[in-house]
């Protein structure tokens, strides 16, 4: 294989991220959706969740930057993405995007995130989330509906690796949830 | 004379018969505002696809008005290529005008193809970038395409890579411990009926039939090739050992020291299209099983060498 597309199949292989992502979707079930922000309430000193703070606001940006970048109304999606995410998560976004619009395919609306859920090891981790893409629907740019498919109408678990570069964190590949989250 | 009711009747007619007609000059793309395709199933050209776990693309799969007659294999219908397969690496195929390559093997596992539209089982799902002529920016998609001819030895790893040996098990004659100067006959179990058949990939499938077994005796001697007997399990795979086993290092369940003795199994290895056998140049043709191995204790009766 050649060429400059970003590999499907290399997100698949993950490793250590994928223990991770075990681990952190382990308590989501029984948790609740209000669970998500109290860690950071009462301990701010704490350096661990200091970092998850951190991801959570990237990992927000950066879900509003792949609804504005499938939007149609950006002309570079590439620099929405931009200390956001790794250079192999904007490439892929970006092509997404791109292909959008040459299909002239855009996504309305924006998709509703819950149980945002972090884990952290020293410089890497994981942020998943649950995600209803029913508010998101996909249009051609003449304003005819695409149909939304039945995967859509459901919350789906996403799980993405962040990594720590330089100090800022930013969200890698996407890795399989491995059934551990129910949304 | 026109009555206003005979006026309303062919103007009714007029537009039926245009509507028909537009319906069938465009099928593709007005196929996707025809208000009555509901559900998402009957929409022929816009599909999900899952690019990545749990993000979703949505994909028109139709070929362009300028592919011919769609299909999207590669423009071979009508009389030669009719794009420009000139520069690298968009030198594969034709779509239509559009000089392309594709990732093959496909980059999205075989599960996450959108079956349902598959055009024939020759097709395969994957990414496509194109040259457009008179045009900077390239034509990326992700498309059902027909694997032109230089793109099966890139499927033939693939199916080659689908193709599992079998666990198979070894051990020797005389059972525990053998002796000096004694036939060691090894077996090996589990063979099955020493055919290994891989699932399809795109149109390929392989199929491997066993050939020998490779036997490492583990005493420094050479390796033995033995013809596989898969009715009286592995036989004619003797060794003679020649020298005891005391000094090894590596040891058997009763730890008693042994010869670490091991076993592969070799395969030919042919790859058929729809059923007809085709030659893959650069593809092997044969596979070899990982090595798994027992432990054989040599001892030394003074008797039994006699008696040889």
């Amino acid at each position: 294989m050649s060429g400059s597309f970003p590999r499907a199949g290399r997100r698949f292989t993950v490793g250590l991220a994928c223990i991770l992502a075990v681990t952190a979707c382990s308590g989501d079930g029984d948790a609740g959706e209000p669970a998500a922000p109290e860690p950071t309430a009462t301990v701010t000193e704490n350096p661990a969740s200091q970092a998850e703070e951190a991801i959570r606001t990237v990992f927000e940006q950066f879900m509003d930057a792949v609804v504005e970048a499938q939007s149609g109304r950006s002309d570079d999606p590439a620099a929405l993405f931009e200390g956001l995410a790794t250079e192999a998560t904007i490439e892929f976004n970006a092509g997404i995007a791109t292909r959008y619009a040459d299909q002239g395919i855009v996504r309305v609306g924006e998709p509703v995130i819950t149980d945002v859920n972090v884990q952290v090891v020293s410089s890497s981790g994981v942020v998943s989330a649950c995600m209803d893409e029913s508010a998101w629907s996909p249009e051609l740019v003449t304003g005819e509906a695409i149909p939304p498919a039945e995967e859509q109408l459901t919350p789906h678990p996403i799980v993405y690796e962040v990594v720590n570069a330089d100090g800022s964190w930013l969200i890698g590949d996407a890795i399989e949830p491995g059934g551990t989250i129910t949304c | 004379m026109l009555s206003p009711r005979r006026v309303s009747q062919v103007l009714v007619a007029a537009v039926a018969l245009l509507v028909g007609l537009l319906g069938s000059v465009v099928p593709g793309q007005a196929a996707v505002v025809r208000p009555a395709a509901a559900g998402p199933a009957s929409d022929p050209c816009y599909v999900l696809i899952q690019v990545s776990p749990g993000v979703f693309e949505y994909v028109n799969i139709c070929p362009d008005p300028d592919e011919d007659g769609g299909g999207g294999d590669g423009g071979e219908g009508g009389g030669g290529p009719r794009c420009d397969l000139t520069e690298e690496p968009y030198d594969e195929f034709c779509l239509g005008t559009k000089a392309c390559r594709a990732d093959i093997p496909s980059p999205l596992p075989e599960s996450e193809w959108p079956e349902a539209h598959r055009p024939s089982p020759d097709h395969i799902f994957t990414f496509v970038q194109c040259r457009v002529p008179g045009q900077d920016e390239l034509y990326e998609r992700w498309r059902w395409i027909e694997p032109y001819e230089g793109a099966l030895p890139g499927l033939g790893w693939q199916a080659l890579g689908r193709l599992q040996t079998p666990a198979f098990t070894m051990s020797f004659t005389p059972a525990g411990m053998t002796y000096v100067g004694a036939d060691t006959q090894y077996s090996i179990d589990g063979l099955g009926d020493g055919e290994i058949i891989g699932s399809v990939a795109g149109p390929l499938q392989a199929t491997g039939t066993l050939s020998h077994v490779e036997i490492d005796p583990g005493d420094g001697s050479e390796f033995l090739e033995c013809e596989p007997d898969l009715e009286e399990r592995s036989r004619g795979c003797e060794h003679v050992y020649l020298q005891m086993s005391h000094d090894q290092t590596t040891e058997d369940f009763e730890g008693r020291p042994g010869f670490a003795a091991q076993a592969r199994l070799v395969y030919d290895v042919t790859f058929t299209m729809g059923g007809v056998e085709v030659n893959l140049p650069g593809v092997p043709d044969t596979l070899e099983s990982p090595w798994n191995g027992t432990v054989v204790p040599v001892g030394e009766i003074q008797a039994l060498v006699r008696t040889r």
